[in-house]
């Protein structure tokens, strides 16, 4: 389907050893590079577990024809740290990946660990708290910092190992709403800046709604994936699993069912505004 | 409250403050040495007029380091007075069965008193001025020699680093724990000796299970980060000598020639 | 009885340097039955006043009547079990409060310090095992087996339990699925027409559209605003400058210049229904 594939998932599965049923069943697809990917689903329906797999944290169900791909190299025992260089991950919950004493201090483990030099760690650290807005806090203590501030931390910390992917897994689940959009807006913002790949793990509909590409999860299945719009109009298949549409599809939906007639093509909030719009002035 | 806990760094600004932690932390083990070599009057008081010269060197209000001596007063009084009533030796001034004043046990109680003092106010100093974190990795300097015997050193400071980083995160979580309980209508307050005992576990027991878990995810994020052990690992905070080291050296060397010119042969 | 607030102020480790106002001056009264939401931003206070509600912190000045109690700074701790027999409070994250071997045990848990006896604990906590839309059978279980979600829900249960005249809820969705959040809120919403008070911090506005009677507005401590949701929303303005988000209905009904709503729509059904009044003229 994409041209330039970043990732590329064939035939995984996987299942947790206690457990006889697989928490990803048999699933394939792949996300272009430079795009933003939204995977939804409730709670327990496999969401965090592909990303687990993607950066070799969890070792997938051994089959012939499976296939773990990033950037071009196979996932395996060899390469799992040539690609957690290019895959960063933001986790849910903001205490519990700041590992550093302070804000410079977290954002440089990931330098440490690749046993870059001082000079040079010290110039990047300083240059990813700024990219993030963080810079008057570098000396300040996690203690001392909202989860917002944290995430912005831990964002920071991936920007400075420079991957090609960044992934949030329920990232700003946790978050106020100002926190959220903070977060989303530097994801944005870095994103154009360093072409990054991102994909999104969420509940959150809004921050879903922003991604090139939607894959809706249920059950360790994939259950349809394609583009924001094609995804989000099967508002009686998401409300089925649960899942939240966008507020537009929700109203055009309820609108429908009262026998109103729009048109196909209105297919974003401001089409149905305007549609709506028109509509009334021809009264 | 969570200053309570992870040591007792005070914000201020002296050249102690700028001092390297390793220097501070070396010349503390050396002055708590160089103490037991103080035998006479005149020993005493210079190691008297150091201690205080290096409580005024940080700048801070004395109160502060009445604090640090504060909650061991009863203990140094004590032993004061053990010296006091049962040294033998010298002018006798007054006798009651086993008990005794004599001019060594009032010399010997004095001097006791000072050596706890100053002890503690030195060690005050640099856990004031000090920062846990810097503490740690003057530790780890410390430690350092002992690689050769392989002992992981450098695990060793990371498990201290993380450890410091999440006690106030603890500190937190069991408040926040405590105050769902109490709304649940537990009771931690009242009652006897056992009642309080059980009254813990639905404290405990989340607190565990809560650490338990903020372990794995914590592992989980450090893997994903590129954490794979001490092979190839850089370090992001380095301490470096300065010129305020060596005066801090000096000061040192110069406290032990004179105790050393000083004390009774 | 009313819970009645009367010029508290509560300061956080005061007479230090690090003293801080959690609280100034607040003053409001809830009718009994009603469902009160409190928004306001990170750090306004919300979670302060949450906690003054069962006396977890007691104001250093001013007075609060609350369940037929009065509080004040120097009201002892001996007497609050009875006070946190009828005020109970869910935190965030409530799921971290779990501690009993099994599932039924942990939401007994209240209701037998409460003074249940132990059938009538275990009766009733099957009942609000159901109550909450989990299976009977995981009753026997651990708590610490089941998935996140369903230990949101034991949690909930555990404070439910002991009915409670006034519930607090602090975030009780947050992290949740979409329909789990809805069936949560349904949940409360049921509570409170039960003839119960609820309390409901949020930053949710569709939430507090959808379910609120009375508003409290916080920021810096100070409670800046008490009214209707439909009043509080009105004032878009108003909103902007204390950077308070609004109702999807109401934004969507405010992008929409050449309609006139006769009121302003907070939930969707009032949206849709405005909206076609509107194509029907």
């Amino acid at each position: 389907m994409a041209t330039d594939s970043i990732i590329k998932i064939k035939n995984v599965s996987f299942s947790y050893p206690e457990s006889d049923k697989p928490a990803i069943d048999n699933i394939s697809f792949e996300v272009e590079r430079g795009s933003w990917t939204s995977i939804i689903g409730h709670n327990g329906s496999g969401k965090s577990t592909i990303i687990r797999l993607i950066n070799g944290l969890l070792v997938p169900d051994e089959k012939e024809n499976s296939l773990i791909e990033v950037d071009g190299i196979k996932l395996n025992d060899d390469t799992v740290w040539d690609i957690r260089d290019k895959v960063g991950v933001v986790f849910q919950n903001p205490d519990n990946q700041f590992v550093g004493a302070t804000v410079a201090d977290d954002v440089a483990f990931g330098l440490e660990n690749r046993g870059v030099p001082h000079e040079q760690m010290v110039k990047t650290v300083a240059e990813a708290i700024k990219a993030v807005g963080m810079s008057e806090y570098a000396n300040s203590e996690p203690a001392n910092l909202s989860g917002g501030q944290k995430q912005r931390v831990a964002i920071a910390g991936i920007l400075a190992i420079r991957p090609k992917i960044i992934v949030l897994d329920e990232a700003t689940s946790m978050l106020d709403p100002e926190g959220r959009d903070k977060i989303l807006k530097i994801v944005r913002q870095m994103k154009d800046e360093y072409n990054l790949t991102v994909i999104s793990i969420t509940h959150d509909i809004d921050e879903a709604n922003m991604a090139d590409q939607v894959l809706v999860m249920n059950d360790g299945k994939l259950i349809t994936e394609g583009s924001t719009k094609t995804v989000f109009s099967q508002v009686e298949l998401l409300k089925k699993l649960g899942l939240d549409v966008p507020f537009f599809e929700q109203i055009k939906a309820k609108l429908l069912n009262d026998s109103m007639k729009i048109p196909a093509s209105v297919d974003s909030e401001k089409e149905l505004i305007n549609f709506l719009c028109q509509l009334n002035s021809k009264m | 409250m969570s200053k309570i806990l992870i040591g007792r760094y005070v914000a201020g600004d002296s050249i102690i403050y700028r001092m390297d932690p390793r220097g501070k932390l070396l010349a503390t083990i050396l002055f708590i040495l160089f103490v037991f070599l103080a035998n006479n009057p005149v020993s005493y008081v210079i190691v008297t007029i150091f201690s205080f010269v290096a409580v005024a060197a940080t700048k801070l209000k004395p109160k502060i380091f009445w604090d640090g001596v504060k909650p061991l007063i009863w203990l140094i009084l004590f032993t004061s007075f053990l010296q006091l009533f049962f040294t033998v030796g010298g002018t006798v001034y007054w006798q009651w069965t086993i008990f005794a004043l004599s001019s060594y046990g009032i010399t010997n109680a004095v001097f006791i008193f000072i050596r706890f003092t100053v002890i503690i106010l030195i060690s005050t100093v640099m856990t004031v001025t000090t920062k846990p974190l810097e503490i740690a990795d003057a530790i780890e300097w410390l430690l350092k020699p002992l690689k050769i015997v392989r002992v992981p050193v450098d695990k060793i400071a990371l498990v201290m680093s993380i450890a410091l980083r999440f006690v106030p995160t603890l500190f937190d979580e069991t408040l926040k724990i405590m105050n769902a309980q109490r709304s649940r209508g537990a009771d931690f307050n009242n009652g006897g000796l056992i009642t309080r005992a059980k009254a813990i576990t639905p404290l405990l027991v989340p607190l565990f299970i809560n650490s338990l878990e903020t372990a794995i995810d914590l592992s989980t994020a450090m893997e994903s980060r590129g954490y794979r052990g001490d092979q190839g690992r850089t370090k992001f905070r380095v301490l470096r000598w300065s010129y305020l080291d060596l005066i801090n050296l000096a000061y040192f060397i110069l406290l032990l020639i004179l105790l050393l010119v000083f004390r009774t042969h | 009885m009313p819970i009645k607030f009367e010029n508290v102020s509560y300061t956080y480790s005061p007479d230090t340097p690090l003293a801080k106002k959690g609280l100034d001056k607040v003053n409001f009264e809830l009718k009994d039955g009603t469902f009160n939401a409190i928004i306001g931003h990170t750090g306004s206070g919300k979670s302060t006043l949450m906690q003054h509600f069962n006396a977890l912190l007691k104001p250093t000045n001013g007075q609060i009547e609350i369940a037929g109690m009065t509080i004040t700074a120097d009201t002892p701790n001996k007497n609050l079990k009875n006070l946190r027999r009828h005020v109970s409070l869910v935190f965030q994250f409530p799921e971290m409060q779990l501690f009993e071997n099994t599932v039924l045990e942990d939401i007994a848990f209240g209701p037998k310090n409460f003074g249940y006896d132990k059938e009538k604990a275990l009766t009733s906590a099957k009942y609000w095992l159901k109550k909450v839309g989990l299976p009977e059978e995981i009753g026997g279980r651990s708590p610490f087996e089941l998935s996140g979600g369903q230990m949101r829900r034991v949690a909930i249960a555990g404070v439910m339990a002991y009915e409670p005249d006034i519930l607090c809820l602090d975030e009780p969705a947050a992290g949740l699925d979409p329909l789990a959040r809805k069936q949560m809120m349904a949940l409360f919403s049921e509570y409170q027409k039960e003839g119960h008070t609820v309390i409901l911090v949020t930053h949710n506005m569709d939430d507090v559209a959808d379910y609120a009677d009375n508003v409290l507005v916080m920021e810096h401590g100070k409670l800046i605003k008490e009214d209707s949701p439909k009043e509080i929303f009105k004032d878009r303005k108003w909103l902007q400058e204390h950077h308070l988000e609004e109702p999807k209905s109401s934004l969507f009904a405010a992008k929409l210049t050449n309609f006139k709503f006769k009121k302003l729509p907070l939930t969707i059904d009032e949206l849709i229904t405005g909206i076609e009044k509107n194509l029907k003229r």
